[in-house]
């Protein structure tokens, strides 16, 4: 299973020179499984450099939650223009409003000059079932986690490899994770022994402890949750507009000196950086679990 | 997957009543007393450690007095009531407490529904003034 970060910042693109390391779109990360399927989580700003072909089959775009940063690369998806493309777009419940209705809401005027209407793709928009289903030689399952607003956390299996995908995520809501027990945990069980887990880690500390309850984790809860989970490998996603590269630098490396303290490989903990290609192994090999193959 | 975990809603309740300071229980959806707050705590005498997860024939027995007299407490039905049906509720039972002290309780349970159904309810309770 490969996985391509596309986007990886939280709330607002942030393009400039002070952002080209990590990158500056938001939240979009493309998955290709072996049989040539293509599963785009979110539909962020990343979405707009996405070359897409038909080989595969449909288009997948599994949206976690309509937040803005999640949907504003929508219109420049470029197979919604291409006729010939067919797209599903999965998003969270509710069933009503359907899902295009609440995507209309962007994508109409006069917010948009195209309506949904308009796109010449054949475009479904289907609400992601809550027990999971098969898409292409995955199984990806769901689960609704906490954050401001319904969102879903995703993970797809594809043999003995998996990704978790949890964008934007505040598990420590309420109670500390490091006493919280399993089962009151948002997320966990879906997260449980993944290869690859894709986690919020948008606040260094400090900043979260005047942003509790916004629906994002602090860099320690995102480091705290993937201890819990038994993940192979974590990358740190969702990283505030505010955040230099430079200061994500500092933050990365803090981040892979905690991970040692809790016992972890310093090398399987990383902030995501826009880019990065993966290619994801399945926890039963030797060696690192998810090797850069850029 | 682990099925292993509370739905959201729960999650949710338990996050919820760990902050107020009303007594509350937090109910799964076959009405296991799964989680109580400190503030059931100082009127049970107990801690929901000590107790633990308790079904709802268990809690119903443990924590009143009218269980332990054989007479069921909420004998309206109101619980299964709320759990399946979806419908609020209110009534007022004693609470078996520590060292078997009674306590005259006016209790409203509020169904938790979420897209796949309830999936638990929210119980919330107050000692009786002139009890």
């Amino acid at each position: 299973m490969r996985v391509e970060l596309l986007g990886v910042r939280g709330s607002v693109p942030v393009p400039g020179p002070s952002t080209t390391r990590y990158g500056g779109n938001t939240a979009c990360v493309r998955t290709t499984l072996s049989d040539g399927t293509t599963l785009i989580l979110d539909a962020g700003t990343g979405i707009r450099s996405l070359e897409v072909t038909q080989d595969g089959g449909e288009i997948h775009i599994l949206l976690t939650h309509l937040h803005l940063d999640h949907i504003q690369g929508l219109l420049f998806f470029r197979p919604f223009f291409d006729p010939n493309a067919e797209i599903v777009v999965w998003g969270p419940p509710p069933e009503t409003p359907p899902l295009r209705d609440m995507l209309a809401r962007y994508l109409s005027s006069p917010l948009s000059p195209i309506e949904i209407r308009e796109l010449p793709a054949r475009v479904s928009f289907r609400q992601f079932p809550l027990d999971g289903c098969q898409i292409g030689s995955a199984r990806v399952q769901t689960s609704r986690i906490l954050h401001r607003g319904v969102t879903l956390g995703y993970r797809i299996d594809e043999r003995e490899a998996s990704i978790t995908y949890l964008p934007d995520h505040e598990p420590a809501l309420g109670k500390p994770l490091t006493v919280a027990e399993d089962d009151w945990i948002s997320g966990l069980a879906l997260a449980r022994g993944t290869s690859l887990l894709i986690h919020d880690g948008q606040f260094s500390d400090e900043d979260y402890s005047s942003h509790v309850g916004w629906g994002h984790s602090s860099i320690s809860d995102a480091l705290l949750f993937a201890l819990r989970a038994e993940a192979d490998q974590l990358l740190l996603f969702h990283h505030d507009p505010a955040h230099s590269d430079d200061r994500l630098d500092a933050l990365g490396a803090g981040a892979a000196n905690h991970w040692e303290a809790l016992g972890g490989n310093p090398s399987t903990v990383a902030l995501a950086q826009e880019g990065r290609v993966f290619d994801v192994k399945g926890r039963a090999r030797a060696g690192p679990k998810a090797s850069t193959v850029e | 997957m682990s099925s292993a975990q509370h739905p959201l809603e729960l999650i949710l309740a338990r996050n919820l009543v760990e902050n107020v300071s009303i007594p509350a229980f937090v109910l799964d959806p076959d009405g296991v007393l799964a989680f109580f707050n400190e503030s059931a705590a100082a009127v049970i005498g107990s801690r929901f450690e000590e107790i633990g997860p308790l079904g709802l024939d268990e809690w119903r027995f443990e924590l009143s007095h009218e269980g332990r007299g054989g007479q069921t407490p909420w004998n309206s039905e109101s619980i299964p009531a709320a759990l399946h049906q979806g419908r609020p509720a209110h009534e007022r039972f004693h609470l078996r407490c520590r060292d078997d002290a009674r306590v005259e309780v006016e209790a409203s349970i509020l169904p938790l529904a979420g897209p796949q159904g309830i999936c638990g309810g929210l119980l919330a309770f107050w000692p009786v003034e002139d009890s």
